[in-house]
């Protein structure tokens, strides 16, 4: 779907790093629209969070379009950036805050009121279990824990899109059963997501459409269902990605 | 930039301060803790006299005049005995080259005879061309052993005074000898009718000497500090220090606040923030600020210990003038230099293992350059001019203007406008590298 209905547009995406000859987007395009949840999954390397950058208005691509709630991300990037939410790989906290705080904090560098405020961190506090632990500095939080706090600081505004850099990266089975039973929860309520992890099963599970990206380029992109299906003798959405991208080690 | 979020950004940073309770005291402490050290030991140094070993085999007039005057010199006390015995030339050797002490003079044996016989013979020469005398005694050398780590500043101050004293006895014994033969010398060379005219006492012109001597100054000198504003008190080692180190402990914010920055980024959270709709104008201003306020804190603690603290020790209480405008801009200039300079190099440093060394080490250089450590008059011509570049010296020369020079807010506003000046380019160059690198592949 490539109208004016969609959420995010991306075209023809292009970018190469300085310090490297291939490029790590080589003209990718992809379209995303209200409340999809979508999968972005691809060997190391393969310009998963190069893609991501891009569409979080960290990095700008050579080039390409990219248009995000109807405005033009690389020629306006600030404005995108209060409609958009971003999970990071990394455990993006202040130690030394306790979780409320770390919410507070971001919450208010997202523009929210106060009261708003006060009211998204109650509910999103309460949402993924850490109510309780609301005054606990994140020092002092588990892995599962700290997963989940970095994750409602992604969503605390309530964006309409939300791009997810495998959020459940080392943590119990508890904690990343929780997280995806929430995520589905909060896309159901129409917010949009991108979604990128290693684990394919989680992806296979929970998205309704699968793009999969090597050497800058998508080589795939169709629902889980439909990409197992394509392939003889896939009976995962694992199997069918083992066979797409290769067997042999990436760096 | 928002106001909201500038004010948010600030109460994150001192939050994160303020939780780090270790690190804050140490931020407060240590440098009071330097300036009280260095105040003490620089005041000390120029207080305390030098104990110099003095052996004194020679035992006669020259050694006895040579005691007399190193007495008169403040800077100097002599050593002449250990544990109640007189020391002993190879004693005093020993000592010196176990450091046990910097300096040693010994005056050899046959010193007062062979000086008083070279002080004749010279007047003679002098008042006799004509006659011939028998060459004296060579004068045997005073000896003066130096600790190898002494510095070349206080081995010059002994030797100083040692010239003195040498240069006082010769003086002396050289008039002494004259004077003896002045009647011999008139009562060769005048007639006798206008010899038998003269006083008394110039045909005895020996007796004079305890007059001429007397009081040897003819000369006075008076010290007085030469400022534009006319006079003003003297100085004192702790109102010299106090903010000369007060500014070298300042600019080690740069250290936590170039840590925060790296830190920040190496978690992710800094990155987290670029796709936030905030700038990263706001981000670093709301870090100066914070920091800037710990820098104002840390001053008044300074401060109060010059005040309160160094007294207690018995040096002089700090004072810290009654111009309290000017004081605080340069004070703020001098923390607005440090923090921009804090935030350029958090923005460019890569680890913080590279700021943990690159920070202090280019503070003291800048300290050393600045004149803190060393005042610029003392160091070579080619070194000044760069002395000038160092924001340290900014900040030494604008409080001295105040505290020393008697100076007013007009004096001060060249360093207090470099410092500042300072501060804005360190901080853009930082905001303009950090934008410049962000969306770039």
């Amino acid at each position: 779907m490539t109208d004016n209905h969609s959420l995010l547009i991306a075209g023809d995406l292009f970018l190469t790093y300085a310090e490297s000859d291939a490029p790590a987007l080589n003209g990718i395009s992809l379209t995303l629209c209200p409340g999809e949840l979508c999968g972005l999954i691809g060997p190391n390397g393969a310009g998963k969070t190069t893609l991501l950058s891009v569409f979080t208005t960290l990095l700008r691509p050579q080039r390409g379009s990219l248009s995000i709630a109807g405005i033009d991300a690389l020629d306006n990037p600030a404005a995108v950036r209060g409609k958009i939410g971003f999970v990071p790989q990394d455990l993006a906290l202040y130690d030394r805050l306790t979780g409320l705080e770390n919410l507070g904090y971001f919450g208010r560098m997202y523009g929210l009121p106060r009261q708003q405020l006060k009211e998204k961190a109650k509910y999103y506090l309460e949402m993924f279990g850490l109510y309780d632990k609301r005054n606990r500095q994140v020092a002092a939080y588990s892995g599962g824990m700290k997963r989940r706090i970095n994750l409602i600081i992604g969503i605390i505004h309530d964006p309409g899109l939300l791009f997810l850099d495998e959020p459940t990266v080392g943590i119990d089975a508890q904690s990343r059963h929780m997280i995806l039973e929430k995520l589905a929860a909060l896309n159901h309520e129409q917010m949009a997501m991108i979604y990128t992890s290693h684990y394919l099963e989680e992806v296979q599970s929970l998205c309704r459409r699968v793009v999969i990206i090597d050497e800058g380029r998508i080589i795939a992109e169709d629902t889980p269902q439909n990409l197992i299906a394509q392939a003889e003798g896939c009976g995962s959405l694992a199997e069918f990605f083992l066979k797409k991208t290769g067997e042999q080690l990436r760096e | 930039m928002s106001g909201t979020k500038l004010i948010i950004s600030i109460a994150k940073e001192l939050l994160l301060l303020v939780r780090d309770r270790a690190g804050m005291a140490l931020l407060f402490v240590m440098p009071a803790f330097l300036v009280i050290v260095i105040t003490l030991i620089q005041d000390k140094v120029t207080t305390t006299s030098v104990n110099v070993l003095f052996v004194d085999i020679d035992r006669g007039e020259v050694g006895a005049e040579i005691r007399g005057l190193f007495k008169r010199i403040d800077t100097i006390h002599l050593i002449e005995t250990l544990n109640g015995e007189q020391l002993s030339a190879d004693q005093a050797q020993v000592l010196v080259a176990a450091s046990k002490f910097q300096f040693a003079v010994v005056l050899p044996q046959g010193l007062s005879e062979a000086t008083s016989e070279a002080a004749r013979l010279t007047a003679t020469k002098n008042l006799f061309p004509d006659r011939r005398e028998p060459a004296g005694p060579a004068v045997p050398e005073i000896l003066v052993w130096f600790d190898p780590t002494v510095h070349g500043s206080f081995r010059a101050a002994v030797r100083s005074a040692l010239d003195q004293v040498v240069v006082g006895v010769e003086t002396r014994l050289l008039v002494e000898k004259s004077l003896a033969l002045l009647p011999e010398k008139l009562t060769a060379d005048l007639p006798p009718a206008l010899l038998q005219a003269m006083p008394r006492p110039v045909l005895n012109a020996k007796d004079l000497l305890p007059q001429l001597f007397g009081n040897m100054t003819l000369i006075p000198v008076r010290e007085q500090f030469s400022t534009a504003m006319g006079f003003i008190k003297q100085p004192t080692a702790v109102q010299q220090n106090v903010p000369a180190w007060a500014i070298f402990g300042i600019f080690f914010i740069v250290v936590p606040l170039a840590g925060s920055l790296i830190k920040e980024r190496e978690s992710g959270t800094l990155m987290r923030l670029k796709v936030f709709p905030v700038s990263y104008l706001t981000i670093i201003a709301g870090k100066i600020l914070a920091y800037a306020l710990v820098c104002v804190i840390q001053f008044a603690v300074i401060l109060l210990a010059g005040m309160f603290i160094l007294p207690l020790f018995g040096l002089a209480a700090f004072e810290p003038g009654g111009q309290p405008l000017p004081f605080a801009l340069m004070m703020l200039s001098v923390i607005a230099a440090a923090c921009g300079y804090g935030v350029l190099l958090g923005t460019v440093g890569r680890t913080y293992e590279q700021i943990a060394v690159f920070a202090p080490v280019s503070i003291v250089i800048g300290a050393a350059l600045g004149g803190i450590m060393v005042p610029i008059y003392a160091l070579p011509d080619f070194m000044r001019p760069i002395c000038l570049l160092s924001p340290l010296y900014w900040g030494q020369s604008g409080f001295y203007d105040l505290l020393l020079r008697a100076g007013d807010l007009r004096s001060i506003l060249p360093e207090a406008a470099s410092l500042l000046a300072f501060g804005m380019v360190t901080t853009m160059a930082a905001y303009l590298f950090s934008t410049k690198k962000s969306r770039r592949p």
